[in-house]
């Protein structure tokens, strides 16, 4: 029994779901077959329900090893005819790419719903890209529902459309889509009535699957033809609704979309401003008809959209187009046109924007802090093995030479923070392999490190450490081997010895390494920061003998916060420590220098642990210069 | 948001337990025949960052689950600095509870910022409400044998001091409903002892 079961329920079931969950029983209520995904926030969570319930549920579901190749996977099955869908985190995208501007000449029989994780608002992307310019890219249809129940609904309706034009369909599920909760009532489950079926005759259909100087321009014609017909489509299926808020006569007319309008609502709501409201449920291609009837009159319309001005500078091409004289109020030509584009529209946004546009003078009544409330960013777990290595590498790199350390995507991006220090530059997955190339060759005697996760290592850093072999930069490259895909909640990785659908043969870092031609490999206990440091000390060393190179310390140890759930769980939690301060001199590096969270700082400036976050590891015990260790364990702790 | 709306904002740090809070609440809800909708944070914030949930229980319920600033009914955080950071959020007059209990942020431990003192906080929150509510939740968790059922021992100070729209009975029942069966008694006790 899992808490997921309730996803498998019959129609008429009605559920508190959260928006990823919704999107999981969509994928069940269409009949999908094929479920594939790069985990990754706001997205993460459909992996885990499916981690449980895939087989229950008839679904093949796999983790692949970055977003291409799940969307490689998912569009070939509907190629074959399976009904298929595919998800990332908007940046996921990126690296997906390549095959996602290939998808609509190909033809789907199967159907394939590709689901975009996006972010406004950056909360946990490394930018709020707006993939919205992807589907124009793409010649893809692109669908943004609100609540969970219209995430499910939406799913299931673009899933059938896919179907019958054989062509791809992107929903976006931006982070407020994801993570918000709210009813949803269960539909049929539907069986796919298309025939699985590849053969020599399927693989010429429609101008075939290769796309040549002779062949592209048929190809290019059927998916902007699918393009229009879809869109067509979409205008009568319900997709986009006219809604009037308050009973007095309308004070604003407002085209919407997606979390935003239900931003819009609550503004409107809270200011008692009636409105009426165009909500759009499909933003690619514009719904001209839906638009071209909610304008028809003069005066003006406000198109409340997060991010860029997509929708307002085409609604404008609409006006112009069909001589429409209504103004088109957006984001374009605002004296705060900038800040509009930063950030999501939340209610509390909106409401300030609405005021302002409406003349409504100071609307929201609230109180800050008269004194500064501390920052509280996210830190390395307490017992991270990240941050007993990120301490060793540190004291090898030597005194104010962390500008020399290069990041990469993951937990030890944190690195970055107070006291390390460390990863100081990062583009993307992968990137922080070719960025220590660079920075090796314009500084030739400086110690230079890059940093890569076991699962980034498999996404997209290998191609980088061929490079750095390749072209002979000299770099040592610390993995940081924790056994899982930590930071989006420990999907399972090449590296883990299981994957989705069980136990799986475990790919060994080491040995790929060595298959690259690299010579100095070695492999140490993240727990111990005077084998890490020593053997980064040598690492360095290699890296600048006249053969030298690349040269890997991988530090291992499994992610803390998954193994002391567990141990928690079993019972088996190691005591906390303690500090003795009859033996603590105060000299506070554990705190300042190695800052793990257990550790604190009392009223009196004295240190101390807290036992409800530590964790037991000890190894604190080492960053003290004391012969004797002050930190002790508590023998007849309880732990509760 | 309607005036029947019932808004709650519910943060602390990663990690404490504010989904269940949030799960619980919701859970009364629908016994009472109400509508819920909410928001939670996932992702790196969990990392021992500010986590933020919000619940929206009511009737007829439009709109984002998100809460506008000054709108918060009750305020409830697992940690009393994520309280002084939620001030923004709670309505005047309206409730925040939270746990004394402090986990220190980096910016503190290393010095670069002071975490304020419990009675200062207290005396902030004041100033937006009278029903400024701390408890030490962690330690009567503890006693009862679970540090992580601190959220719970809230609510059932929440519930003692009528408000929520839940009576203890109902309390109960949503507490049957969500929580796993090892830590069901425990949770139980911490509604009564809140």
């Amino acid at each position: 029994m899992s808490e997921y079961d309730i996803l498998l329920g019959d129609a008429g079931t009605k559920a508190n779901l959260l928006g990823n969950y919704a999107f999981v029983r969509g994928m069940i209520e269409s009949g999908v077959q094929v479920a594939t995904c790069y985990p990754g926030s706001p997205t993460a969570e459909m992996a885990n329900a499916l981690l449980e319930i895939s087989e229950k549920a008839g679904i093949y579901f796999e983790i692949s090893t970055n977003e291409k190749v799940a969307l490689e996977v998912a569009a070939t099955s509907a190629i074959m005819g399976r009904p298929s869908v595919c998800w990332m985190k908007s940046v996921g995208l990126n690296v997906a790419a390549d095959s996602a501007v290939q998808l609509s000449y190909l033809t789907m029989p199967g159907g394939l719903v590709v689901i975009l994780g996006d972010d406004p608002g950056h909360l946990s992307s490394q930018n709020e890209q707006d993939n919205r310019y992807y589907a124009r890219l793409a010649y893809v249809p692109f669908i943004e529902p609100s609540d969970p129940q219209e995430v499910k609904d939406f799913l299931v309706t673009a899933m059938k459309v896919s179907q019958k034009y054989q062509a791809p369909v992107f929903i976006r599920a931006t982070t407020r889509n994801c993570h918000q909760i709210g009813a949803v009532t269960f539909g049929e489950k539907t069986k796919s009535q298309v025939q699985v079926k590849w053969d020599n005759e399927t693989m010429r259909r429609d101008g075939g699957y290769i796309p040549l100087p002779g062949t592209f321009p048929p190809m290019k014609r059927k998916a902007l033809e699918n393009l229009k017909k879809i869109g067509d489509e979409f205008e009568v299926l319900g997709f986009n609704k006219g809604s009037r808020i308050g009973t007095d006569d309308p004070k604003i007319k407002i085209i919407t979309y997606g979390h935003t309008f239900q931003s819009t609502v609550s503004a409107l709501n809270y200011l008692g401003v009636s409105a009426e409201i165009l909500k759009l449920g499909v933003t690619h291609p514009l719904p001209k008809r839906a638009v071209t009837n909610f304008l028809e009159s003069n005066g003006e319309v406000h198109v409340l959209e997060e991010l860029d001005q997509i929708l307002e500078t085409e609604i404008k091409a609409l006006c112009y187009d069909q001589g429409i004289k209504t103004k088109i109020i957006g984001k374009s030509g605002l004296s705060d046109e900038l800040d509009l584009k930063i950030g999501e529209y939340d209610p509390t946004r909106l409401v300030n924007v609405l005021a302002g546009r409406l003349g409504i003078e100071t609307a929201l009544n609230y109180s800050e802090s008269s004194f500064p409330v501390p920052v509280r960013s996210p830190q390395l777990c307490p017992g991270c093995g990240h941050r007993t290595a990120f301490y060793a590498t540190k004291k090898a790199l030597g005194k104010d030479k962390e500008a020399f350390s290069m990041a990469d995507i993951g937990c030890y991006s944190l690195g970055f923070l107070p006291p390390y220090n460390l990863g100081n530059l990062l583009y993307c997955m992968g990137s922080g392999a070719p960025a220590a190339s660079a920075v090796s060759k314009a500084f030739p005697s400086e110690n230079v490190i890059s940093f890569v996760g076991d699962s980034t290592f498999f996404h997209a850093a290998m191609p980088g450490i061929v490079n750095a072999v390749y072209n002979k930069h000299r770099q040592v490259i610390m993995v940081m081997d924790n056994g899982i895909t930590a930071m989006t909640g420990h999907q399972p990785n090449p590296n883990s010895g299981f994957g989705a659908n069980g136990p799986s043969p475990r790919i060994l870092i080491d040995d790929i390494l060595k298959a690259f031609g690299i010579r100095f490999i070695e492999r140490v206990p993240s727990y111990e920061c005077a084998k890490v440091e020593d053997a980064l000390k040598r690492a360095f060393e290699f890296t600048k003998s006249p053969d030298g190179g690349v040269a890997v310390v991988i530090q291992e140890e499994p992610c803390a916060l998954r193994k002391s759930r567990m141990e928690r769980k079993a019972g088996t939690l190691p005591n906390p420590l303690r500090i003795d301060l009859d033996v603590c001199r105060n000299i506070q590096n554990c705190l300042k220098n190695f800052s793990c969270p257990a550790i604190e700082k009392s009223e009196d400036d004295k240190v101390f642990i807290n036992t409800d976050l530590c964790i037991g590891c000890a190894s604190c015990v080492q960053t003290c210069p004391l012969k004797e260790k002050p930190m002790k364990r508590i023998d007849d702790f309880k732990r509760v | 948001m309607n005036d029947s709306t019932l808004s709650i904002y519910v943060s602390g740090v990663g990690g404490f337990g504010i989904g269940s809070v949030i799960r619980i609440l919701s859970s009364a809800a629908q016994i009472k025949g109400l509508k819920a909708i909410g928001s939670e944070t996932h992702g790196l914030a969990q990392r021992g960052g500010v986590v933020i949930s919000t619940l929206q229980i009511g009737k007829d319920i439009t709109g984002s689950p998100l809460i506008i600033k000054g709108s918060a009914d009750i305020v409830i955080t697992l940690e009393p600095l994520e309280a002084l950071r939620a001030m923004p959020y709670l309505k005047r007059k309206g409730v925040i509870i939270y746990n004394t209990q402090k986990f220190q942020p980096l910016s503190v431990r290393l010095g670069s910022a002071k975490y304020p003192t419990l009675d200062d906080i207290k005396a902030e929150l004041e100033k937006v409400t009278d029903r400024v509510i701390p408890v030490d939740a962690s330690l009567k968790a503890k006693e009862l044998g679970l540090s992580e059922s601190a959220n719970v021992v809230l609510l059932g100070r929440l519930t003692r001091e009528g408000a929520v729209p839940f009576d203890i009975e109902t309390m109960r029942q949503a507490i049957r409903e969500t929580t796993p069966a090892r830590y069901l008694d425990i949770n139980l006790k911490a509604l009564e002892v809140g």
